[in-house]
């Protein structure tokens, strides 16, 4: 199996992304390869932990944009609450949200980091 | 044909690809990771058709980069483009607020159809772009058509005054000399450099109301008798009533120097002047420098009535007041500019020379 189709079988919607790349899957890996140092740059659930909720919020969203350049819905999907919820003062809700999709999150890496 | 150059500024570097690989067939790319590298790069790239700009960035942030762009005009010429994950409502107006033309959404959905979007404003951007440099040369072009009519207007005046045309030539060269220096001697006296060209152009026209003066007075050889005398001051007022159908072809401040300097340019700080009798400071500055450059220029020259008086003897005269009394502090600038306005005198005549010599 090659790293879209492993992507593509836990809920990403590779379809998409290869799309957004203009069909350009050599470059679209190579983006992929670059997410693991992305999420370690901008880290959110140690913020959230430490109520450092205005630096979440801020890497929250850079994650949110990446994620969905990338197609990485479960990521995505899970972002967007974050950010919303900080948004409104629900830090209790981004908190849950962030260590939900947090396994998810090592997973994909341990799939992408496989292929790189 | 050189490509347009498309600017992408965010500070995820995923994000950028996306975008460069999408646009680098049609499109010059430059990348920004950050609003100083996009500022950066807008002051020496001047041909960028489009930015595409992310909000969220460390230091300065999108919204600043477009503060920058509206407060130096970047923005009339570039169309802005915000690529965002923001759904801030209250941002997004902010950024349209301050010219964005279009907010665009990540994730990026159907990459196509945002190229033809983004592809339609630059054709329509260089359109508009085509059209307001042709309006500018146009422009260019009638003031430059204007100014050739003031000064033959002006030079048509000399020709009845038995001159050759080159007396409103020096007087602007003079005036912008000592207007220059005023204003950077005196504060009082501060002229942007663009309001000292537009005096300069008008001072050619402060002796238009002569071709309303008789020959018989305009060119006596002797001294006036004092009823020729005041025909002859009339010249000011008349030359006013000129200006007055002057005004659609004279831009506003031109205008209201042309005036000032046509009335006032025999008015003296003493009050002994005409027509007014108008002393000291109520007599506008660049009238009153336009006095000096008139007086400085008829004493050095050869009139019907006169010959030409030396540089020396000339400004001698002018300080001791047998021209009248002028202000102070203006007479102390024509002391600093007095070589410049010498050899400015001399290399014109030397030149007039020279094309009298090539038009026998």
């Amino acid at each position: 199996m090659d790293l879209l189709t492993e992507l593509s079988n836990i809920g990403c919607d590779t379809a998409s992304g290869l799309n957004r790349f203009s069909g350009n899957a050599d470059l679209y890996c190579k983006m992929l390869a670059k997410y693991p140092q992305t999420v370690d740059q901008n880290e959110v659930l140690p913020l959230l932990k430490e109520e450092e909720y205005e630096m979440a919020k801020a890497n929250a969203h850079n994650l949110k944009g990446v994620t969905g350049n990338l197609s990485l819905t479960p990521l995505f999907e899970g972002y967007v609450k974050i950010v919303s919820s900080i948004r409104s003062g629900d830090y209790k809700a981004a908190l849950d949200v962030m260590i939900n999709i947090q396994t998810v999150q090592d997973r994909i890496i341990e799939i992408i980091e496989k292929f790189s | 044909m050189a490509k347009n150059s498309i600017l992408i500024v965010d500070d995820e570097e995923i994000n950028r690809q996306i975008l460069c690989e999408s646009f680098k067939s049609t499109y010059d790319i430059l990348e920004a990771e950050n609003g100083k590298n996009a500022i950066e790069l807008m002051m020496t790239n001047k041909n960028i058709s489009a930015a595409l700009l992310d909000i969220n960035m460390p230091d300065i942030n999108g919204i600043q980069v477009l503060e920058w762009m509206k407060k130096f005009s970047y923005i009339d010429r570039i169309p802005v483009f915000i690529i965002t994950a923001e759904d801030d409502l209250s941002v997004i107006q902010k950024a349209y607020n301050l010219g964005a033309v279009d907010v665009i959404s990540k994730p990026l959905y159907i990459i196509d159809f945002i190229k033809c979007r983004i592809g339609n404003v630059i054709e329509l951007y260089n359109h508009r772009n085509n059209l307001e440099n042709i309006v500018d040369e146009q422009v260019k072009k009638i003031n430059s058509i204007n100014q050739s009519l003031i000064e033959t207007l002006a030079s048509l005046i000399e020709f009845r005054n038995c001159e050759s045309g080159e007396h409103v030539r020096r007087i602007s060269t003079i005036t912008r000399i000592i207007m220059t220096k005023a204003s950077e001697v005196y504060p009082e006296y501060y002229m942007p450099k663009e309001k000292i060209e537009k005096i300069v152009a008008a001072s050619i026209l402060h002796d238009v109301g002569k071709i309303s003066i008789p020959d018989t007075i305009l060119n006596k050889p002797g001294k006036f008798t004092p009823e020729e005398f005041e025909i002859m001051k009339t010249h000011t007022t008349k030359g006013c009533a000129i200006l007055t159908k002057m005004l659609n072809f004279l831009d506003k401040d031109t205008y209201k120097y042309s005036m000032d300097i046509c009335r006032q340019h025999h008015e003296r700080w003493d009050g002994n002047g005409y027509p007014e009798h108008l002393a000291g400071d109520d007599i506008s500055i660049w009238a009153q420098i336009v006095s000096i450059a008139d007086v400085y220029d008829a004493l050095t020259n050869k009139r019907c009535y006169k010959e030409a008086f030396s540089h020396e003897k000339s400004i001698k005269m002018i300080y001791h007041g047998f021209c009248g009394t002028f202000n102070p502090k203006l007479l102390d600038v024509l002391e600093m500019v007095i070589d410049e306005i010498k050899i400015q005198d001399d290399f014109q005549k030397a030149r007039n020379r020279r094309s009298d010599y090539f038009s026998i």
